[in-house]
């Protein structure tokens, strides 16, 4: 609420949550970093000022792998990290359909969150829909987020600009918001790339101007929500109501022990199983399904026939039944029993598929 | 009542009156009554005993301090809201009753307290002076105010403030202009300057200021009252409506510097509300104390004393500077080895005050949209609805600021402003850090002059920014420092209250103290009361 006399007070867990992240990231952590105030009126903002970091942030300079599917032309990209920091989030704007009034929804102002920025090295919107989705990979893998962009709990804010073959600088850039899932990410990217090359073929560049623009999921296309006059002096200033952030070596080293299998290596360590590039993005798709599969390797299962059958029924069935891995019934030990069954001819395949229904209906204990 | 060893020395300048000095309590009983002075004694350790030897109530207690309150307030405007009586005496007959029944007391049961309006409140309105802030209730108590009801105060009402803390006189409140109760036509000082004069005229015990560049310090001393500004960090700020969040620090003041340490020690520690307050232990600020007739000779003795030498310069009154340095003999007198100390950066700390207070306000306000509380002003579109609110919500010297801390922040200025600034302060804070490595205290004059006229410089902010060169250092350097009246000047009708001020190292309050303590106990001046009142409370 920004009440008079109240003072905010730094949620430890998103310092080590922004840790995690950054070495996740490979980036380098700033030890001692601080907060700063970026300041601008709106009513989703209620002190007139966003506490975030502006010169020293938590961690920068990283990197993140990226298999591209075979569908999309497969192929493994590195996308540069710019920065990780840690900032406070603001209100929500509640427009009612007539617009005599707003209402503005204060539960998550304050709330401390992570921004990650990323170096401009994305050329197609598929490359960026595939960064995201593995960011939502590693901040599940890390325990860090839900990673839920329905629930906000990842968003995504894109920046495009194009520029003649040749050139060295980037064109003027535009921002798109409320994209609401990869996919619409990598359409809306598409669209407003075709969007400014076809203003450069028809010779009309200067009609590219700074702005913030909506995608519309309905219509397919983006649509200049604000113009940008200028650039907004935010008038960044250190933060004088939270001390600075200072981290020990021990601390990050702590941190970096414990963190889990990351998504790549991951899929280096699938590959190196034999198990082809779809095989592995499948199964590392979801870290829960990644585990599973983990153990029942761990348990001596065939890699090929374990990954066959969690790509294959099991999934079909989780997808029917929208259950998640961890609450079908079938357990791992139990896939391994049934999978031996099958290779040693002890059940043929077709009564194995029965009881692998029964298994994850019911599980196995009758 | 002086002794004779001591009136020489306060009458020695020119211009230097010794008013007769009336003592406030009835000290029959006290073998203080039979020597030549009487020293001021805690208010709120005489109540503690007369309720704990039921010689008297707390409701008659807070009846003869609502009485007073009552009868004085209509002359002085203290007070923005004065609580109902019978909310106050009905706090007081709890207390009776604990007392009846032999339960605990806290350790201010039954002391009546004033808190200034920017210090949130839940039982009462709290507008910080402010028109964007009128009837404005915050849901919550500031944590000074917390531990204060703890221990069993009494809160009487919120005192007047120039708005928002900007000022120094008092006058720049929206609602009221206080009068010095030494002379109405003067100021109070300021910010603070109703919790000054509400404790000068004894309308309540003690009270909380704020103190972001002085306004806790110039207002005791215009006053004649003892007032602390302690360490950053030692005083929560939760609940302390922000001016300039690295400078502002909760104050007290009292008529006695051991209530002023009795104050300061309920209401500091750690607290997790405020991410900039120290966990470091709280020493029980008063048991050093010593009663007047177990000093030795040379109390003070081996205290390392200096003395700023900048601040007894140009822009400092003659009469100020006179009884100032009467303090500092009286403190030789008392063992301490004084000498001079230069800081060549001291006349740095006034623009680089106004610079970052400027610029740490014009964020800090910002909150101030007309959204969600306060005055709203309706616009047909947002940006006219946050123009009509603020420009009508807040005063000139608040605009003003505003404007100057936005133009330091923006891009472009910001470094040779803001950070520049910025830089001035770490040059003050180290230049104090070794003075204080030399020297146990720093002295200097509180202000550049006693209490002025209403309306002398209302129009005239820079001269009025100017008698803040004594006191916004220490804020800088985030120092706690203690004024101590320590003299009188000509002028109303029984003279105007000099204070001196003490600077110690960080979270050195106790040695503050202590040195105020025995100064006052020895150097009869902090107990006297100002003439709106002297009559009813003479022995």
């Amino acid at each position: 609420m920004g009440l008079p006399g109240a003072l905010p007070v730094l949620n430890t867990k998103v310092i080590e949550y922004a840790v995690k992240v950054g070495l996740a990231l490979n980036c380098k952590l700033s030890l001692s970093s601080k907060f700063d105030r970026k300041q601008y009126f709106y009513p989703d903002l209620p002190k007139g000022y966003q506490i975030s970091q502006f010169d020293v942030p938590i961690a920068s300079g990283g990197y993140l792998d990226v298999d591209i599917p075979i569908e999309f032309g497969g192929g493994h990209r590195r996308f540069g990290i710019t920065r990780v920091h840690m900032e406070e989030d603001a209100g929500k704007l509640l427009h009612t359909g007539n617009g005599s009034f707003s209402q503005v929804d204060l539960n998550r102002a304050g709330v401390p969150l992570l921004e990650i920025v990323s170096e401009p090295d994305m050329r197609t919107g598929i490359e960026a829909a595939e960064y995201a989705a593995e960011l939502q990979r590693l901040v599940r893998y890390l325990g860090v987020s839900n990673g839920n962009m329905q629930e906000g709990s990842l968003r995504c804010d894109v920046n495009i600009s194009i520029r003649p073959i040749g050139q060295l600088e980037f064109g003027t850039k535009v921002e798109i918001k409320n994209l609401n899932s990869f996919s619409s990410m990598s359409r809306a990217i598409d669209f407003e790339i075709s969007r400014q090359a076809l203003l450069h073929s028809q010779g009309q560049a200067d009609q590219i101007v700074q702005e913030t623009r909506l995608w519309e999921e309905g219509a397919q296309k983006t649509v200049t929500m604000r113009k940008k006059e200028g650039l907004a002096d935010y008038r960044y200033f250190p933060e004088p109501d939270l001390p600075g952030v200072s981290l020990t070596e021990e601390y990050v080293d702590g941190i970096r022990d414990s963190l889990p299998e990351l998504p790549e290596m991951k899929r280096r360590r699938y590959e190196g199983m034999g198990l082809s590039m779809q095989d592995v993005l499948f199964l590392t798709n979801d870290n829960n399904v990644a585990e599973f599969f983990d153990a029942t390797i761990a348990e001596g299962a065939d890699v090929k026939l374990a990954a066959n059958w969690i790509m294959g029924d099991i999934a079909a069935y989780m997808k029917n039944e929208k259950l998640s891995i961890n609450e079908i019934k079938l357990n791992s030990h139990e896939l391994v029993d049934l999978i031996s069954s099958i290779k040693g001819g002890t059940i043929s395949g077709k009564i194995g598929k029965e009881i692998l229904f029964e298994l994850m209906a019911k599980g196995g204990t009758c | 009542m002086l002794s004779s060893a001591q009136a020489p020395r306060l009458v020695r300048s020119p211009g230097l009156r010794l008013r007769p000095i009336k003592c406030l309590h009835t000290a029959q009983s006290s073998p203080l009554a039979t020597t030549t002075t009487t020293a001021p004694s805690s208010q709120i350790l005489t109540i503690r005993k007369s309720l704990l030897t039921q010689q008297t109530t707390a409701v008659d207690l807070a009846k003869s301090f609502l009485d007073r309150l009552r009868r004085t307030e209509p002359q002085l405007n203290s007070f923005l809201y004065v609580s109902p009586d019978d909310a106050v005496l009905k706090q007081a007959e709890e207390l009776d009753n604990k007392i009846k029944n032999n339960e605990k007391l806290g350790p201010l049961a039954g002391v009546l307290v004033g808190i200034k309006d920017n210090i949130c409140t839940s039982d009462m309105p709290s507008t910080a002076g402010s028109r964007i802030l009128e009837n404005y209730r915050p849901p919550f108590d500031a944590t000074a105010v917390r531990k204060l009801k703890e221990s069993g105060a009494i809160v009487v009402g919120k005192t007047n403030l120039d708005e928002f803390g900007m000022g120094s006189t008092t006058e720049g409140s929206a609602y009221q202009v206080t009068a010095n109760p030494w002379d109405l036509s003067r100021v109070p000082g300021g910010s603070s300057g109703g919790s000054a004069a509400a404790v000068s005229a004894r309308q309540c015990v003690v009270s909380l200021g704020s103190d972001t560049g002085g306004s806790v310090r110039q207002p005791a001393a215009f006053c004649g009252v003892v007032g602390l500004k302690p360490t950053y960090g030692r005083v929560s700020r939760y609940g302390l409506v922000a001016y300039a969040s690295s400078l502002d620090v909760i104050g007290c003041f009292g008529s006695s510097v051991a209530d002023a340490g009795i104050l300061l020690h309920t209401i500091s520690g750690y607290d997790k509300f405020d991410s900039t307050s120290s966990k470091r232990e709280v020493p029980d600020f008063t048991s050093q104390f010593v009663g007047k007739d177990y000093l030795e000779s040379k109390p003070l003795k081996g205290l390392r004393v200096g003395v700023i030498r900048e601040t007894f310069g140009d822009g400092v009154d003659p009469e100020v500077i006179s009884s100032v340095r009467g303090a500092v003999t009286h403190l030789e007198e008392l063992g301490c080895f004084v000498t001079e100390v230069s800081l060549p950066s001291f006349s740095l700390g006034l623009p680089a005050y106004y610079v970052l207070a400027s610029s740490e306000s014009s964020s800090n306000l910002s909150r101030y949209d007309g959204i969600r509380y306060g005055n709203q002003v309706l616009g047909d579109e947002l940006n006219s609805l946050y123009g009509y609110s603020r420009a009508q919500g807040f005063g000139s010297e608040v605009k003003m600021r505003i404007l100057m801390g936005t133009y330091a922040l923006s891009a472009g200025y910001y470094d040779a402003y803001y950070k520049r600034a910025q830089q001035v302060r770490t040059i003050i804070r180290d230049s104090f850090k070794s003075a204080l490595e030399k020297n146990d205290i720093l002295i200097s004059p509180a202000s550049p002059s006693v209490a002025y006229k209403i309306g002398e410089k209302k129009d005239d902010p820079l001269a009025m920014y100017a008698g803040d060169k004594m006191t916004v250092n220490v804020n800088l350097a985030g120092l706690p420092a203690l004024v101590l009246p320590c003299g009188f000047v000509e002028g109303g009708s029984a003279g105007l209250p000099v204070g001196f001020q003490m600077i110690g190292a960080a979270f050195d309050e106790e040695k503050l103290l202590k040195v105020g303590h025995i100064f006052e106990q020895t150097l009869q001046v902090s107990s006297a009361v100002p003439p709106l009142i002297a009559g009813e409370l003479t022995c």
